[in-house]
């Protein structure tokens, strides 16, 4: 059994192929547990892309309905009347919605996000914010998926660093690199895109191929 | 003859304004999920800067900015 500063390494966590010793695991939890909730948050949010590349030709059918064919009717910052075609991420205080409208009879697709109408931001701004609009609904959805992304690695980036400035304020003396590395792993894991859908299959889906 | 209340002299209050918030705290401020905060940052719409370690902060300024009604 490997041991490091006489200390049995035997523990193991999560996403880290590594073992750790007592206190390294004592160290680990107790970051990892003031870190807990966004690991949660970053999980539904992961997992609802993953859903929505699952769903890209449902989406797509979708979104080819008639203007009468969905149900809510929402209004951006700017007065636009939007249908609502399908919501693609909802958090606790936030929803993202994927949406159409009509102009001289073309159709328009959009990403609307849905704040909490108590908050300082939906006060300051408006409930009902555009983000992105195109009028190509599987261009919308692909960059929507690839910007989504791209936010959930800032927030694991970020994560990363609150794990180490909570470890080092703590421990300030001692050696807790590994611990670091686990959390980091975990975290990277999570906004890893390797198990999930690949490019090729997303292509395939936006062509109208299933697989 | 006129007896002068004494008065207790109060050291100065000092206020003194946060520079710059954590992620967290910033979305109690806006009201948001955390991510939400996150997506303002991709989305340039909120700049925050980085502390030593990495972490992203958020200038008091630019949440004053971004909660003003204009």
């Amino acid at each position: 059994m490997l041991k490091r500063n006489g200390q049995l390494c035997h523990r193991s966590v999560p996403d880290y192929g590594g073992r750790l010793t007592d206190f390294e695991f004592l160290a680990y939890s107790t970051a990892f547990t003031s870190v807990e909730e966004d690991y949660k948050q970053l999980s539904t949010i992961t997992d609802s892309l993953t859903e929505v590349e699952g769903a890209f030709p449902r989406l797509l059918e979708a979104s080819a309905g008639a203007p009468n064919s969905f149900s809510e009717v929402v209004a951006d910052q700017t007065g636009k009347q939007w249908s609502v075609i399908s919501p693609l991420l909802k958090l606790r205080r936030t929803e993202l919605l994927f949406c159409k409208r009509f102009i001289e009879g073309d159709p328009e697709f959009s990403v609307i996000q849905r704040l909490d109408p108590e908050s300082s931001l939906a006060k300051a701004q408006g409930v009902w914010q555009l983000q992105e609009s195109s009028n190509d609904p599987r261009l919308l959805l692909q960059d929507f998926i690839e910007s989504e992304r791209q936010t959930a690695q800032l927030y694991a980036q970020d994560i990363r660093a609150v794990a180490r400035e909570a470890l080092e304020q703590k421990y300030p003396d001692r050696d807790l690199g590994r611990v670091i590395k686990a959390i980091a792993q975990r975290f990277a894991k999570k906004v890893s895109t390797e198990e999930q859908v690949t490019p090729i299959q997303v292509r395939q889906w936006s062509e109208g191929v299933r697989v | 003859m006129e007896v002068a209340t004494p008065t207790t002299i109060q050291p100065p209050v000092e206020k003194r304004e946060r520079l710059s918030y954590s992620i967290h705290e910033a979305a109690e401020l806006l009201g948001v999920d955390y991510y939400s905060v996150y997506r303002l940052i991709q989305r340039k719409k909120l700049r925050a800067c980085r502390a030593l370690r990495g972490k992203l902060l958020i200038p008091r300024t630019e949440l004053l900015k971004l909660l003003s009604t204009e």
